[in-house]
């Protein structure tokens, strides 16, 4: 039996939840403040060297009653001093697992170890510990080994390094400014907390006396806005270049290994059965570009913000769909078969089009309400019409994209949320749900919105607009929503009065 | 092909005899904080008593026709909804487990509410009498997972 305790590391980590016992100190140092001077605290002082021993050794005890082995199958873990709790997870039920490789770790050879199944919390991998690097190799070989022996064909791996152009790409797809802000705020607060609130304090004041330098006749409040935003964008994009460098993929015959970062190492394994679907997505800039991004969905994949979730980070429409056949021919997309008719044109447009009314009705108003603030409410309102435009954009090109398609039992959704097009190719055994969504105004011409909801520890939604109901009906084998013919009012009356009895 | 099954009739008792117990609510805090045949009390009253009678009279006759369910096979229909009529479907293979429950107003009309849990979702059937739920319920949970076994 392979058991194991964590890397010693871990006990850094588990110190950590019993920092609250240094309150005690903090208290008894805030009374003799208040008494006493410096020798009545330091007679005392004993106190608090054993709170702090006790947080250590606290911290050694959980690591010493902390454990895992794999068992009969299964990955077996327990841990707690005083309320012990063992969980069992059967090997075959793991979806994913991932090491990652930190470059502060990297001397002691430590690793994070992850591993996910379709169960248990939406936000948590079920099973996450430090561990020596052979011992999360080894339990990744022992899964590796477990997917080939599901009766699988013979099968060449097959390897996929994207160039480093297409990561580029991708990363700046996926950076957006709040995330940069914060991290750019987070690090500049806790510089603050190591050397002072004065050196934060200049900071922010040198960043404002820059923007003010270089507002370039704008209103200075509103050039800081739109530094601190591409700022904020500049950061994240760095980081998700750090993380998506080097991404390598491998297909194996019934897995994915998926391997990715610059500074700290991610390394993933996914089972191919539980992958719930193939999200290809664009957005206005690569579609125009001619370029896709494609990720691979499955049950605790992509749960850390921090993780690789891409399985093509960017490449041409040819070089992308050339790949996907090489990697996973069982999710290539299909031509649509089924569209939305010309009059549906103002269901995909008319939220785009509120917002491109709306926005500059609002800054108007505003305008006359603040009077004295009228320069950045026009600047701000102006900028504000970029993303209303962009929408509008993207909502004319899922008009023109939007479908249904089915080859053999794996469909193709094409349709548009926010400010992406996605293409999810979802297997049907996949598919959770499906409801044909009918409003008052699509019952005459027996249209419906269809929304797909796919196996997923949460609930994922997929939502076309306006197709035919019948179509959508046979497509999807259900005979008992194809509508009846309509000859007249009183027919109708008359087959539901024969339905009921 | 069998058609879809309505729910009981007793459902719109239960529905209505919930409308009522709710509508005490805002009556109560009306009477309490307004003075009687005062402007803003009788525009309270007159608003009130239009939106129990839409909701009443139109909203839940066209809840109760609209609502319907069946079994086809391995196939699970529900129709349901008002304003957007939505036609859901699963297959029984996506059933993890069913759960049936009643409130106290169901239990008085021997009616129950069946839950179909899904992987990543949930259905439910509202108001159908309990022997019927309880046969769901049964029959859910042996073909939860891809089980097979017909219906009594």
């Amino acid at each position: 039996m392979f058991k194991r305790r964590p890397h010693f590391i871990s006990i850094l980590s588990n110190i950590g939840r019993f920092l609250i016992l240094l309150v005690i100190p903090l208290i008894r140092g805030l009374l003799v403040s208040l008494r006493g001077g410096f020798q009545f605290w330091l007679a005392s002082a004993w106190m608090d060297i054993a709170v702090v021993v006790l947080i250590a050794a606290m911290g050694f005890a959980e690591w010493f009653c902390m454990g895992y082995c794999i068992d009969s199958g299964c990955l077996l873990f327990w841990q707690g001093i005083l309320f012990r709790r063992v969980r069992r997870i059967p090997l075959d039920k793991i979806s994913w697992a991932s090491i990652v490789r930190p470059w502060y770790l990297r001397p002691l050879r430590a690793v994070e170890f992850r591993a996910d199944t379709p169960g248990g919390s939406q936000n948590e991998s079920d099973f996450t510990m430090l561990l020596y690097k052979s011992d999360a190799e080894y339990i990744f070989t022992v899964l590796d080994r477990l997917l080939p022996s599901l009766k699988a064909p013979p099968f060449a791996p097959r390897e996929y390094r994207p160039r480093g152009f297409y990561v580029i790409i991708l990363s700046a797809l996926t950076s957006n400014s709040l995330a940069g802000i914060l991290l750019a705020s987070a690090a500049i607060s806790r510089i603050g907390d190591l050397m002072g609130k004065e050196f934060s304090e200049r900071i922010y004041g040198t960043l404002e006396q820059l923007a003010r330098l270089a507002a370039f006749g704008v209103p200075p409040a509103a050039a800081a806005l739109a530094y601190l935003l591409l700022g904020g964008w500049a950061l994240a994009f760095l980081a998700n270049l750090l993380r998506n460098k080097n991404l390598f993929v491998v297909r194996r015959a019934n897995s994915f290994f998926i391997r990715g970062g610059l500074f700290t190492q991610r390394s993933y394994t996914l089972d191919l059965s539980q992958v719930n679907y193939l999200d290809i997505r664009q957005s206005v800039s690569t579609k125009a570009l001619q370029m896709q991004s494609a990720f691979l969905h499955t049950a605790g994949y992509g749960k850390n913000k921090e993780d690789v979730s891409a399985l093509i980070p960017a490449a041409h429409n040819r070089d992308a769909q050339r790949t996907l056949q090489m990697l996973a021919p069982e999710l290539v997309p299909s031509p649509r078969s089924i569209q939305p008719n010309f009059g549906a044109i103002m269901k995909f447009l008319l939220d785009a089009v509120w917002c491109c009314i709306l926005v500059p009705a609002a800054s108007w108003l505003l305008c006359r309400l603040v009077p004295d603030w009228e320069q950045v409410i026009r600047y701000i309102g102006f900028i504000a019409m970029v993303p209303a435009l962009w929408f509008l954009t993207v909502r004319i090109l899922d008009f023109r994209t939007s479908g249904l398609s089915r080859d053999g039992d794996t469909f193709t959704l094409r349709y548009s949320q926010f400010f992406y097009l996605h293409t999810v190719v979802i297997p049907k055994e996949r598919i959770v749900e499906i409801c044909l969504r009918q409003s008052v105004l699509q019952w005459g011409d027996q249209k419906c919105d269809v929304l797909i909801y796919s196996r997923c520890e949460g609930r994922t939604r997929h939502h076309l607009k306006n197709l035919d109901r019948k179509e959508c009906a046979l497509l999807f084998d259900l005979p008992g929503y194809v509508p009846t013919p309509k000859k007249n009012f009183f027919a109708l009356l008359k087959r539901r009065k024969d339905e009921s009895k | 092909m069998e058609s879809m099954k309505r729910v009981s009739p007793l459902a719109m008792s239960v529905w209505q005899l919930r409308l009522i117990f709710f509508m005490f609510i805002p009556a109560f805090l009306l009477f309490f904080f307004y003075y009687p045949q005062s402007l803003v009390w009788k525009l309270c009253v007159i608003a009130a008593g239009a939106g129990f009678a839409f909701v009443s009279l139109l909203w839940l006759p066209v809840k109760y026709l609209k609502l319907s369910y069946r079994l086809d096979g391995n196939t699970l229909y529900i129709r349901w909804g008002v304003v957007y009529t939505r036609f859901s479907a699963t297959f029984l293979e996506n059933i993890q487990y069913v759960s049936v429950s009643a409130t106290p107003l169901q239990r008085i009309f021997h009616l129950c509410s069946v839950n179909f849990i899904l992987a990543g979702g949930r259905m439910s059937i509202p108001c159908i009498s309990a022997g019927e739920g309880e046969m769901l319920r049964v029959w859910g949970s042996a073909n939860a997972g891809g089980g097979k076994k017909a219906l009594p």
